[in-house]
């Protein structure tokens, strides 16, 4: 049956993997793209794994897989410390006038990854390009405030406000620096000035920060390298993360945080100050959705404690109001407005007059809405309750922004991430309203307290405003935040120091890991 | 040959200019836009549409078609209206690991399946035909990212044989390179191989009962000389058909294999890229899969020539 030739052949490949296989299984550690230390092994290098690649690296956009790198390889002009009191960055100090319509920053020496020196017209050229809508800055939206800005010398520079912008800083802490002459280039390189320089990119690979050694704060960085991996899969990267191939899950699914839960060596770490807040929207525009009772009955039969447990695994404290426990405009008496009681949800539903009747909430898939479609399942089920039947439709992403941002939905399940920050992030932007929100909902009374909201930087009077406006979006119940997701990174015991701004930008430049 | 060659290539030009065309209305039909992903969550209406006028996306689609025809024929793929970088490099990043994957799977699939194949249709109904067949079954009806998984749960994580994800390519040193290749391609193979083995154990079933099969055991020779060149010879041009549709599958990008392994090939990138609508990107993908069809049908059809002469001589 089997020749010489065939014999040969055999014994060839025999041969051949007897050669090739400890080549293979000793390279198991070092066969990962890129090699941990693989350039200087005395190096510090931290890896990072994510599940999409970057869109370029043009700060101004804030897509999921751009966070790894914005405070990396980008400067602000102020950061915002974990008491949410801005400190200084680029900008040493600054002066407010007494007005508050004007603020002038004094810049400390610094430097473009070009070689470069950053100076105060740079800045002005930064806000500007952010101003300009021709570049579509995901931030532009919330700049209307900002009216001019001047550099009054090379390091001085002042921005001029056309009202008292309480949540600048905040806003200022997401506005990155950019290098005029390398903007051109962000396709595939910075043209920031940050403590990390872009070194290499292989897209769809992986792509690697150096050190900036002539950063102004460089005694501060820990690692000497970031390599981020690609990785699309959620169970690989759980493997490479139990493998110690990676050091951090920087995007982590419910499969992988299952499979990570109980594994030695690693550690699940959940991000207080960056809450991803999730929330069903109502569209006031759409009978009977018009009715303030039938929406009441809504609120209350969502089982937001249920929705917290079960679809983010415990990983979430639910709430109904829009910023998490942790946030210093957390109103602890709001969140007993809204329990779950099907029974007052009934009596609510009764009361209005409003029969049964059907209505579809969208819903996307878990890279861009986590846990809605789960969330719609559980909905639907106590919904049923109340004589509402729920349509649910789920949309992948592209359709999904498409019709969020054209505000054509019934109901809508969605997250906003900018909850950390200032509450003038998300009260006056299309997702709260009041005369542009998404669920179409305006009141003379919401008007009012959005514009008292709007014209004191007093935090204790801001606190006491926004616990009105809180109550106010519970009463009203036109958006039904229910759970403030603590987003949960897993990464190996050695990672410390793994922080996240307001935004939900990484923070790195302290991270330590040792090994 | 030559003429032959120059002839299928020819007819492929009408072939990937309609599907050049059926992939832009098709992209331009679905839901969502580049503009509308780079916009922002926040953005309005003027906003999303200068992203829209930046792109050239407000030009008529007869206009952006010509315009991306023009700059195909001259061999500019353009650049991705999401990350701003040149196709052609994206594309050039993606094509040394979807060959050799492609070309990885396709062998493991043809060595495995042609192997069993031959064994089970040289012994028809035997314990081992039957034995194979039922684990035949089971591997085609496997998902291919399930296998996926299983293998990296055993060799990379409990084991810690292989790395569980990733490309090293093979600049880096052939040991790390081989290893990383070693799960995607298993899982190819487990999922493919038993299609190739189905083609040969019946082509070479049907063939054991052709006469000149008869005629060549009563001539006297051996068992192996029959089956070698009267039987598996002749019994091969359904599972090179097989292999053809196999190896153009391939070439467009084994999607569900590249995700689970972290594997940069373009199947990975064409799903990245349909969720970000990046047109671009999309089109030229696509088109490089279909060329890889036109391609793979092109070896087949040599191949043929090859192992049947009457084949060859129709051709010339």
């Amino acid at each position: 049956m089997f020749n010489k030739p065939a014999l040969k052949g055999a014994i060839a490949l025999a041969a051949f993997a007897c050669v090739a296989w400890p080549h293979m299984a000793s390279a198991q550690n070092s066969a990962q793209v890129p090699a941990k230390g693989s350039a200087n092994e005395a190096a510090t290098e931290l890896v990072l794994a994510q599940g999409a690649d970057p869109l370029g690296f043009n700060p101004t956009r804030f897509s999921a897989p751009n966070t790894s790198y914005l405070h990396q390889l980008y400067d602000t002009l102020v950061e915002i410390g974990p008491d949410g009191q801005p400190r200084p960055s680029l900008a040493e100090s600054w002066e407010r006038s007494a007005d508050g319509l004007s603020v002038t920053f004094k810049l400390r020496p610094a430097k473009f990854h070009s070689g470069r020196p950053l100076t105060a017209q740079d800045v002005v050229y930064s806000v500007r390009y952010h101003l300009d809508p021709a570049n579509a800055a995901n931030l532009l939206a919330r700049l209307s405030a900002v009216k001019d800005v001047e550099a009054l010398d090379d390091r001085t520079v002042k921005l001029t406000l056309s009202s008292l912008a309480p949540g600048l800083y905040d806003l200022l802490s997401a506005l990155f620096i950019l290098d005029e002459k390398a903007v051109v280039n962000m396709a595939q390189q910075d043209a920031g000035s940050g403590p990390f320089i872009m070194k290499s990119w292989t897209p769809g690979v992986s792509y690697t920060m150096e050190r900036f050694a002539d950063h102004w704060s460089n005694d501060r960085t820990k690692p000497d390298r970031i390599t981020v991996r690609i990785v699309p899969d959620d169970a690989a990267g759980a493997a490479l993360l139990q493998t110690r191939a990676v050091d951090v899950l920087y995007t982590a699914g419910p499969l992988a945080l299952a499979q990570l839960k109980d594994a030695a060596g690693t550690k699940i770490e959940r991000i207080k100050r960056a809450p991803r807040s999730h929330y069903l929207a109502l569209n006031t525009s759409r009978a009977p959705l018009d009715n303030k009772l039938v929406r009441q009955a809504i609120s209350h039969a969502i089982n937001r404690d249920m929705i917290a447990s079960v679809v983010y695994n415990d990983f979430a404290a639910p709430s109904c109001q829009p910023w998490a426990e942790s946030h210093w405009a957390y109103a602890p008496a709001v969140d007993k407005l809204c329990g779950y009681d099907l029974e007052k949800a009934k009596a609510l539903m009764k009361e209005s007059g409003v029969g049964p009747f059907t209505m579809t909430v969208n819903t996307s898939t878990d890279s861009y809405a986590p846990g809605s479609v789960d969330t719609a399942q559980i909905l639907k089920e106590d919904l049923a309750a109340l004589g509402i039947t729920l349509n649910i439709a789920t949309y992948e992403p592209a359709k999904a922004r498409e019709l969020i941002l054209g505000a054509n939905f019934d109901m809508l399940l969605h997250n906003y991430i900018e909850g950390g920050n200032d509450p003038q992030f998300i009260i006056p932007s299309a997702i709260y309203g009041p005369t542009k929100g998404r669920t179409k909902f305006t009141s003379p009374a919401f008007e009012a307290l959005v514009e008292k909201a709007g014209k004191t930087l007093d935090l204790n009077e801001r606190k006491a405003i926004y616990a009105d406006i809180s109550k106010l979006i519970a009463d009203e119940a036109f958006m039904l935040p229910f759970a403030h997701e603590f987003r949960p990174i897993p990464m190996i015991d050695a990672v410390k120091n793994f922080e996240m701004d307001g935004s939900g930008f990484s923070q790195l430049q302290q991270v330590d890991v040792t090994r | 040959m030559f003429g032959f060659i120059l002839k299928r290539l020819l007819q492929a030009i009408p072939v990937l200019l309609i599907t050049s065309l059926l992939i832009f209305v098709g992209m331009r039909l679905s839901p969502g836009d580049p503009a509308t992903m780079l916009a922002g969550n926040d953005a309005t209406a003027e906003t999303i549409a200068a992203v829209r006028s930046r792109l050239g996306l407000d030009e008529s689609y007869a206009t952006q078609y010509v315009k991306w025809l023009g700059a195909l024929l001259m061999g500019d793929l353009g650049r991705s209206m999401v990350s701003g970088l040149p196709v052609s490099r994206i594309m050039g990043e993606r094509i040394a690991p979807t060959l050799e994957l492609a070309f990885g799977g396709l062998l493991a699939s043809l060595v495995l399946g042609g192997l069993l194949g031959t064994l089970a249709g040289l012994r028809p109904d035997s314990l081992f035909d039957r034995l194979i067949s039922a684990v035949a079954a089971l591997g085609l009806a496997a998902p291919m990212f399930w296998t996926g998984m299983l293998l990296v749960a055993v060799f990379g994580v409990s084991l810690k044989w292989l790395p569980p994800a990733g490309r090293v390519p093979f600049s880096q040193g052939v040991g790390g390179a081989l290893a990383s290749l070693a799960m995607p391609v298993a899982t190819l193979a487990i999922a493919n191989a038993p299609v190739i083995m189905r083609f040969l154990r019946d082509s070479i079933q049907e063939t054991r009962r052709a006469e000149y099969v008869r005629a060549a055991h009563a001539k006297g020779l051996s068992r192996t000389v029959v089956a070698r060149d009267y039987i598996v010879r002749n019994s091969l041009i359904p599972t090179v058909t097989a292999s053809g549709i196999l190896l153009g599958n391939l070439i467009g990008g084994a999607a569900l294999v590249e995700i689970v392994f972290s594997w940069p090939g373009m199947g990975s990138l064409l799903v990245s890229a349909m969720g970000n609508r990046d047109y671009s990107v999309i089109q030229a993908v696509l088109l490089i899969a279909v060329f890889g069809f036109v391609f793979a049908n092109l070896v087949v059809d040599l191949l043929y020539g090859l192992l049947n002469p009457r084949i060859r001589h129709a051709q010339h």
